[in-house]
């Protein structure tokens, strides 16, 4: 019983490197969201706004692996909202850059019961003291934004500052969701890499398995 | 006298005799008088019937027409007939009647001055009289000034004399006695001039009072110099005699006619003006001519030019412009001698006239102000230099928070106190004028700027004891907002006493901040808005607020920080 946590966290490990990620990026991981609570169809706004307003196009995110849940489905391209330096759709893959001030992939979707998708984005910081800035915004069918706790009043479910080489990611509970689950790799591992996370959570685990072989009191 | 006749269908006057001259000699030969004055005017030749009168214009024809002679011989008589002559002011001539009158009505004098001794005035009158004042030239010359000078251009028989200012002169310049020239009033003792208007010289002369005979023959020269001035521009001027003075027909670079002085004296004097374009040469020829002969007098006692007991009489003078060359440097001088012979007297030179180009306007500039005025009324320099007659006035425009420029100030000063009003802005610069009357060009921009801050000390700036963090920016869809949030951290060990206020310096114009406390206007830059923080702000403590920006275009948004802290304005 008590092993469980354990194998579980290592193999969870295992699948986040061992997924598909976006080239080139210096930060990955995967966003997973409740929506269980949702009915009807709703619109997810991925913003990237440049932090030095001059559009420099240092910055790339990258969207992909879209899932819906039981009952869920992925909508269509919301083409007026989107613009700036966006392409792509929710079935294959997402892909922003800061070319522009502001930037906005919108689509549309219907939930089901937990939605994810996988991230991956590079962490160039930009001059002038603004970084880029990725948030996630929920809009409902009539185009209202759904309410978040988030402090700066733009309701966004989650948002990255690409301030640092590690960028600070933040996420917020809506009115109809929790706050998403934001799984973080800062770098795909090497094989070497892995392997040595593997013997450390060999060893780590060593005395469990030593513990179980104890005779058992009757 | 006034004369009136009728020629060619146009009605003239003259206020004195003027005769005329045929081709050739012996008017005695013309039947005609007073009454029945000849149809046709003939303006060069014999002289003509006394009480008629001949007048020259710029536009004139010329005729021939045979003429029988009492032998029977037929020659050719030319004349010049004159095409609608211009109406003929009066003389300014010298009596106190047209002093007063010119004292009385003009805001300066004639820039060329006909200064017989008879017409000076003196320093007490000048200082009586409203509207002047005397003074005092660079060169010692003492005038009767105007208190304000203005451009002003008079008449003198169809010639147009101009001048910015006018002076009657107190204390001659020069002597009249026994003769004297007289130019274009320049400034300083170079007596600049910008060139670019006539010079104008007059010619005095007189029969001292002491000779014993008058004057039956004067001849007067004057030698121009062909590489200074323009011999095509040449162009005579009134002739004076006495009381008498004949208006020259505007544009006459010669003259041939006469004055007759009958019945006051049974005398003709003929009066031939030419110019050598030549040589620049210049000559006036009065001669006495006895009307009963049509030759010169031979009676020693008859002269037009009498012994000058009973001033006029016995003064004459004659009056010429002319341009200078074109193209002449600043610096460059033109002098001017006539030289006067009466009879068989040996040839008696006037004093020089010296005028000296100034083409070049000066340059002028304000000098530097300081950024921010404390106080609304603040001092405010200028300087400048010219090449040639040197600076007589600067113009000093200025603009309020970028308004139009309006003329603040004119004078010789180069300095003075503005007084303005707190927060505003305001731009100056300079033009000036030389004395020869040359302006500076005007200016479309301020040459130094400054603005009045509070006369209170103004909020301290503690960017430098704080730390600032941005976020970057995110996007409001209800507000349509791009929002950002900013952090303060007290990075001293000593705490920053508030209100604290973040500004936004060099905001992207197409960007507001939402929402701000106010806009600076004390502590510099101004204009630039600011949101507030309330409270102190404890050593490693930090503040954060959320900033909103308007951006409908969603052009990049840009900014500056600078934190102030304290009551004082901000």
């Amino acid at each position: 019983m008590r092993k469980s946590p354990w194998i579980a966290l290592f193999l969870l490990v295992l699948v986040v490197s061992g997924n598909q990620r976006p080239a080139h990026a210096d930060v990955t991981g995967t966003v997973s969201i409740d929506t269980s609570a949702l009915f009807g169809p709703f619109e997810l706004a991925f913003i990237f706004i440049d932090g030095s307003g001059t559009g420099d196009a240092n910055n790339t995110v990258t969207l992909g692996n879209f899932l819906f849940g039981v009952g869920g489905s992925a909508g269509g391209v919301d083409t007026l909202l989107s613009t700036g330096g966006e392409s792509g759709d929710f079935s294959s893959s997402v892909l922003l850059t800061d070319s522009a001030f502001l930037n906005i992939f919108a689509s549309t979707f219907t939930p089901g019961s937990l939605l994810s998708f996988d991230f991956g984005f590079s962490t160039n910081v930009d001059a002038g003291g603004t970084p880029d800035e990725l948030s996630l915004a929920l809009l409902q069918s009539d185009g209202t934004v759904v309410n978040t706790q988030d402090p700066s009043g733009a309701n966004s479910l989650l948002t990255v500052n690409f301030d640092a080489v590690h960028p600070g990611i933040a996420a917020f509970a809506s009115d109809l969701t929790q706050a998403p689950i934001v799984i973080e790799a800062s770098a795909a591992p090497e094989p070497a890499s892995l392997a040595l996370l593997a013997t450390g959570l060999l060893v780590a685990l060593w005395p469990l398995r030593r513990r179980r072989d104890l005779p058992r009191l009757q | 006298m006034t004369l009136w006749t009728r020629i060619s269908g146009l009605a003239v006057t003259a206020s004195m005799l003027i005769v005329a001259f045929a081709p050739r000699p012996a008017f005695a030969q013309l039947s005609f008088d007073a009454q029945h004055c000849p149809p046709v005017q003939v303006c060069t030749g014999a002289l003509v019937v006394p009480g008629c009168s001949c007048l020259s214009n710029t536009e004139v024809v010329t005729k021939c027409a045979p003429h029988t002679k009492e032998n029977g011989q037929v020659e050719a008589w030319c004349t010049e007939i004159i095409k609608g002559p211009p109406p003929l002011t009066p003389p300014p001539g010298c009596d106190p009647a047209d002093i007063n009158k010119k004292l009385q009505s003009a805001t300066g004098t004639i820039e060329f001055v006909f200064a017989p001794k008879n017409c000076q005035i003196t320093a007490a009158h000048c200082e009586a009289l409203p509207g002047r004042h005397l003074q005092e030239l660079a060169d010692g010359t003492k005038v009767c000034a105007p208190n304000a000078c203005s451009k002003q251009c008079s008449d003198f028989g169809g010639i147009e004399f101009c001048s910015k200012c006018i002076f009657l002169p107190i204390d001659p310049r020069k002597s009249v006695d026994p003769n004297d020239k007289i130019g274009k009033l320049g400034a300083s003792a170079a007596q600049f001039v910008r060139g670019d208007t006539p010079l104008s010289y007059t010619i005095h002369f007189e029969n001292l009072s002491t000779a014993t005979a008058p004057a039956q023959i004067v001849v007067v020269t004057d030698q121009l110099d062909p590489q200074r001035v323009d011999l095509e521009s040449f162009r005579l001027g009134p002739i004076a005699l006495g009381d008498n003075t004949l208006p020259i027909a505007p544009g006459l670079k010669g003259f041939t006619g006469g004055m007759d002085f009958r019945p006051a004296q049974n005398l003709i004097v003929s009066i031939v003006a030419t110019l050598d374009k030549t040589t620049g040469l210049v000559t006036w020829r009065f001669t006495s001519i006895d009307p009963d002969t049509g030759e010169l007098t031979d009676n020693p006692d008859a002269g037009f030019l009498p012994p000058n007991t009973a001033p006029p009489a016995g003064e004459g003078s004659v009056v010429f412009t002319v341009m200078p060359k074109s193209g002449l440097a600043t610096g460059t001088a033109i002098r001017n001698q006539a030289t006067i012979v009466f009879d068989t007297n040996a040839p008696i030179p006037t004093p020089t006239w010296l005028n000296t180009i100034d083409r070049d306007a000066p340059a002028t500039h304000m000098l530097p102000l300081a950024r921010t005025q404390s106080a609304p009324t603040f001092v405010v320099a200028w300087t400048g230099s010219d090449a040639g007659s040197g600076i007589s006035s600067y113009t000093v425009f200025v603009s309020d928070n970028g308004g139009p420029f309006s003329v603040w100030l004119e004078g010789s000063q180069s300095s003075a106190a503005y007084s303005g009003q707190t927060g505003h802005t305001y731009g100056f610069f300079s033009i000036g004028a030389d004395q020869a009357g040359n302006v500076e060009a005007l200016k479309t921009a301020a040459e130094t700027t400054t603005q009045v801050v509070s006369s209170t000390s103004c909020a301290s700036n503690v960017s430098s004891q704080v730390q600032i963090t941005r976020s970057g920016y995110g996007y409001n869809f209800a507000t349509q907002r791009f929002v950002q949030t900013v952090t303060l951290k007290n990075m001293t060990t000593a705490v920053i006493t508030g209100p604290i206020s973040l500004v936004l310096d060099g905001l992207s114009i197409t960007a507001t901040l939402f929402g701000p406390a106010g806009s600076t206007a004390c502590a510099l830059p101004a204009g630039s808005p600011y949101i507030n923080f309330t409270g102190n702000l404890n050593p490693g403590a930090s503040a954060s607020t959320v900033l909103q920006f308007a951006n409908p275009t969603r052009a990049g948004i840009s900014y500056a920080t600078r934190v102030l802290a304290g009551s004082a304005a901000r």
